[in-house]
């Protein structure tokens, strides 16, 4: 579950050090469930799981269910290694300001893969 | 003392051509049938350098590849700073056969993946007499796009970043992580606004040509995954 990732990215020195310019919060929707992280410098400082009533947001990756799931099995099958696969196959979509987004996709891309084979939401 | 050359060797071309004086930089390794390899978007020859480093194609191929201009080690124009770097159909094309024909090749086999594996579409429509094979890696007449490319060149975005980004989501989790990580490098070294003008090339129309291949003038091969 997302509730893992202060521990899974917090002890990734690699990881948070190639975040450490992102402080923001943002939403993870795995079909109708979501949840809010908060990233502080690189390291995660809390997770929230919804429903929400009032979320606030500076971006959103909003995703399938079954795009997930392949996405996070320990190998993913052919264009659900990433989520430029997963945009691809119209799995994904991305909402909000994604100016930071994009200045730290490949932190995102890092945050997300940790919960490959760590119990990611099934 | 004996160091560990590999078998590659490069140089620098002057290379008038299209109105410039470009400076290209080439690099080949073998002996036998040319084979000339085109570099993806955003990257550069050294993207060959497995096959250039494999005894068992330089033992009958002479594999030859060079850096476009505003790639790798080749200049771009004159007044570069002054342009927006786009690449046009008719420039890219035009430039592989004329490199080709200066380096005084031999009916070469051409190959080329991503743009470089489109480019050879129109390579197989209208010079097939120039070349012995074709061969297109991850070849597309006619892709779509399925993220905006505008953020490859966005001023308050590290655009070596985003070609770091986008890339690494191309790669299958198979391949070997050195090589992954390798090959990302030569998209991290990459200027600025250049991934970006080189996808240009995918949003100007080839299908006008494809009726023109015959693959009986020249084979094509695809190799798509």
């Amino acid at each position: 579950m997302l509730e893992r990732l202060p521990e899974l990215v917090n002890d990734d020195p690699d990881l948070v050090w190639r975040g450490r310019g992102l402080t923001a919060r943002f939403l993870v929707a795995v079909g109708d469930d979501e949840w809010l992280v908060d990233v502080q410098a690189g390291r995660v400082a809390s997770v929230a799981k919804g429903p929400f009533r009032m979320a606030s947001w500076a971006f959103a990756l909003k995703g399938t269910r079954a795009g997930w799931d392949r996405f996070w099995q320990p190998v993913p099958p052919p264009y659900y290694q990433d989520i430029f696969g997963l945009l691809r196959q119209g799995e994904l979509r991305l909402e909000g300001d994604l100016l930071p987004l994009w200045r730290d996709m490949m932190y995102i891309k890092g945050l997300l893969a940790t919960l490959r084979g760590n119990g990611a939401p099934a | 003392m004996s160091v560990a050359w590999e078998p590659i060797t490069g140089r620098y071309l002057a290379f008038p051509f299209a109105g410039h004086d470009y400076r290209l930089f080439i690099e080949e390794a073998g002996q036998g049938i040319p084979l000339l390899c085109l570099h993806t978007a955003g990257s550069d020859s050294r993207q060959y350098r497995a096959l250039m480093n494999d005894p068992e194609i330089t033992r009958h191929y002479r594999v030859i590849a060079f850096d476009l201009p505003w790639h790798g080690k080749s200049s771009p124009p004159t007044g570069w700073h002054k342009e927006r770097y786009k690449l046009t159909r008719d420039f890219y094309i035009d430039i592989i056969v004329a490199v080709a024909k200066a380096l005084e090749l031999d009916k070469p086999v051409v190959m080329g993946c991503s743009i470089g594996g489109r480019v050879v579409l129109g390579l197989a429509a209208d010079h097939a007499d120039k070349f012995r094979a074709i061969i297109g890696l991850q070849s597309s007449a006619t892709p779509s796009a399925y993220y905006d490319i505008e953020w490859l060149d966005h001023p308050q975005v590290d655009h070596s970043q985003v070609a770091l980004a986008a890339v690494s989501g191309l790669m299958a989790p198979q391949s070997p992580e050195t090589a992954r990580w390798e090959t990302l490098w030569h998209y991290l070294q990459g200027g600025p606004g250049v991934f970006y003008g080189d996808l240009h090339f995918y949003t100007v129309d080839l299908k006008d040509r494809l009726h023109r291949i015959d693959t009986g003038k020249c084979p094509l091969y695809l190799l798509t995954g």
